[in-house]
């Protein structure tokens, strides 16, 4: 018998996700604080007026909120999900958030009978509409196994990483080399242009080669295009290097590059910008040269 | 009437700091984690308690001067801690450098107790704790300062009321520090390039030494640097504390610190490199061994391999 699935958090990355879970033919139970969008419930989404609510209706039950008290607070706030939760459900928690904090939900979770994977994504909003999202997943193999099925309908590189939180640090090691990389295709695209070459001819020819990824695909194209619209707004991504700064205080790491690049998202966010796409970091060193990789 | 002082925290600063208010007349109980620095200061007429607490229960002002924050929570607050025995009206005077935001929570503690709060963090290193030449920021209630003003007045020499809100002092502090670092950052870079065109330290100095470049962290650092003998007087890992805690101040107040926050990255390699025992001046280690040098003094001013 097919599982009855609820899903709070319907933003830029969860109405699509929950979507595909519904086209998929699930009975899904919806919440967010913004209201449930039209467009899930004419495909058969069941609004509910709290996340208790979700978890009372539902089996398997999936949050995509922006961070770690946002979690909190649908996990254990008033009227959150563990006044609705029984012994033998289980949480997804796709959002991107702190590891430490992961382990101490699950485990809070676990007191109650409740399993709870943290299954944070990449891909962006693209790989939210065309369910190609990478998911990292943290939590026991067989908790897995049940919860892969719907994975498969949101996103296609799916990987159990290991235990409870492995997930979360894994996407921390991904925004890392995210933000490194917007960084250093930013630089590239800039130097490029003010030599007088054109940004969008040197994104062609590097696309094919030892430089080329997906973000100098996408990122490169925003950066050229002048697209900075969300996307992936810099106040996450600000949100996400600060985990691994924090963390890596912990652990003893000196992530220099990463600090870096948190100084110019924060240039930005010091400029109104904390809304812009993260491709947008950009300009936090078009200014610093005075010049832009294309006019605006 | 002479205010009676407890002292809470023997370490380097606190060693010189406590003493300097002995010679100047202050009755001083002093309590240390590790008793034998305690002890010490028996022969300068110091009373000796066996807890902060102890240590608190007769005093009109109790100064803590402690490595970080959970150390200063540990001592007011916590078990056998100021708390249990604080007078009404005493102050609690905290000279240790700590988050702003731990600062307002023990300041609220403090108060619900019937006491003061003053954060008043401190800098000049150990020759200005054992002079009395200090430079002290404070912030708390103006009444309660005012009280300790004549303790402020044997410690420091250049005396800065921050402001009334609990914090502000610690806030100034971190700033200080991370000012301090990124010079720090700066004198290592410059003396490896010196090393490596061939110009001696010595002479490097003496230009560096004077004129524009000169400063009072570097006529303390500079012999440090030279002779790479980094005998602490300010631990490098209490520095690279005092930069995360900076860092995350600065994010809470929306900055952009683009050269503080690359230097607290140098630190944090310093302490994982094992140099954290090491004076702050030893950062240069780690610029060194990014360079594949071998500290001054071992490979002179010839470039050598370090291991990196």
């Amino acid at each position: 018998m097919a599982k009855t699935l609820g899903f709070i958090g319907l933003g830029i990355m969860g109405k699509p996700m929950a979507g595909h879970l519904i086209d998929a033919g699930y009975t899904v139970h919806l919440h967010s604080r913004s209201g449930v969008p039209d467009e899930l419930v004419k495909k058969g989404g069941k609004p509910a007026r709290s996340p208790a609510e979700v978890a009372r209706a539902a089996d398997i039950i999936i949050t995509m909120v922006p961070d770690t008290p946002d979690v909190e607070a649908v996990l254990f706030g008033p009227s959150g999900l563990a006044e609705g939760l029984s012994k033998g459900k289980i949480v997804v928690d796709m959002s991107s958030i702190s590891p430490v904090a992961t382990k101490a939900f699950a485990k809070r979770l676990a007191d109650m009978g409740v399993e709870m994977l943290d299954a944070p994504v990449s891909g962006g909003e693209v790989g939210a509409k065309n369910a190609t999202l990478t998911i990292m997943v943290g939590g026991k193999p067989s908790v897995f196994d049940e919860v892969k099925p719907l994975f498969e309908k949101m996103g296609k590189n799916i990987t159990l990483v290991g235990p409870s939180g492995d997930g979360q640090t894994c996407k921390v090691a991904n925004q890392i080399i995210v933000a490194l990389t917007i960084e250093a295709v930013g630089e590239a695209l800039l130097f490029a242009s003010k030599a007088g070459a054109d940004p969008a001819r040197v994104r062609q020819a590097l696309m094919g080669g030892f430089a080329s990824s997906k973000i100098l695909e996408i990122h490169g194209e925003r950066m050229i295009k002048r697209t900075f619209a969300p996307g992936f707004r810099i106040a996450l991504h600000q949100k996400d290097l600060n985990l691994a700064l924090e963390s890596a205080r912990a652990l003893g790491v000196s992530l220099p590059n990463t600090a870096t690049c948190q100084e110019l998202f924060n240039a930005c966010a010091a400029h109104g910008g904390a809304g812009w796409d993260h491709s947008a970091m950009v300009r936090a060193l078009e200014t610093l040269a005075n010049h832009p990789v294309a006019g605006d | 009437m002479t205010l009676k002082v407890a002292y809470i925290g023997i370490g380097i600063m606190g060693r010189g700091m406590a003493r300097n208010l002995l010679r100047k007349g202050f009755p001083v109980t002093v309590f240390n984690r590790t008793r034998a620095k305690a002890e010490a200061l028996v022969a300068d007429g110091a009373t000796v308690a066996s807890s902060a607490a102890e240590a608190a229960a007769a005093a009109d002002v109790v100064i803590t001067n402690v490595p970080d924050s959970p150390d200063v929570e540990a001592v007011v607050a916590g078990p056998g801690g100021v708390l249990e025995t604080l007078r009404p009206g005493a102050v609690v005077m905290d000279h240790s450098t700590i988050s702003p935001e731990v600062t307002r929570r023990l300041a609220r503690l403090v108060e619900a107790r019937g006491g003061a709060f003053l954060d008043a963090p401190v800098t000049g290193g150990e020759k200005g704790a054992a002079e009395g030449t200090l430079t002290i920021m404070a912030a708390g209630p103006k009444a309660a300062y005012d009280r300790v003003r004549p303790i402020l007045e044997a410690e420091g020499t250049n005396l800065v009321y921050v402001s009334t809100e609990n914090g502000a002092g610690q806030v100034l502090k971190l700033i200080n520090n991370t000012m301090l670092a990124t010079y720090l950052g700066a004198y290592a870079e410059a003396l490896v390039m010196a090393r490596k065109a061939g110009i001696e330290p010595q002479t490097l100095v003496q230009v560096l030494g004077a004129g524009l470049g000169k400063s009072g962290l570097g006529d303390v650092k500079w012999p440090k640097l030279v002779s790479g003998d980094y005998t602490p007087s300010f631990f490098l890992r209490l520095h690279d504390k005092d930069l995360g805690l900076a860092m995350e101040a600065a994010r809470a107040f929306g900055c952009v610190m683009p050269v503080g926050s690359a230097v607290a990255q140098l630190f944090r390699a310093g302490v994982q490199m094992g140099f954290g025992d090491l004076d702050n001046a030893g950062v240069a280690r780690v610029v060194d061994a990014m360079n594949g040098l071998e500290p001054p003094g071992k490979g002179g001013s010839a470039p050598g391999r370090s291991s990196i």
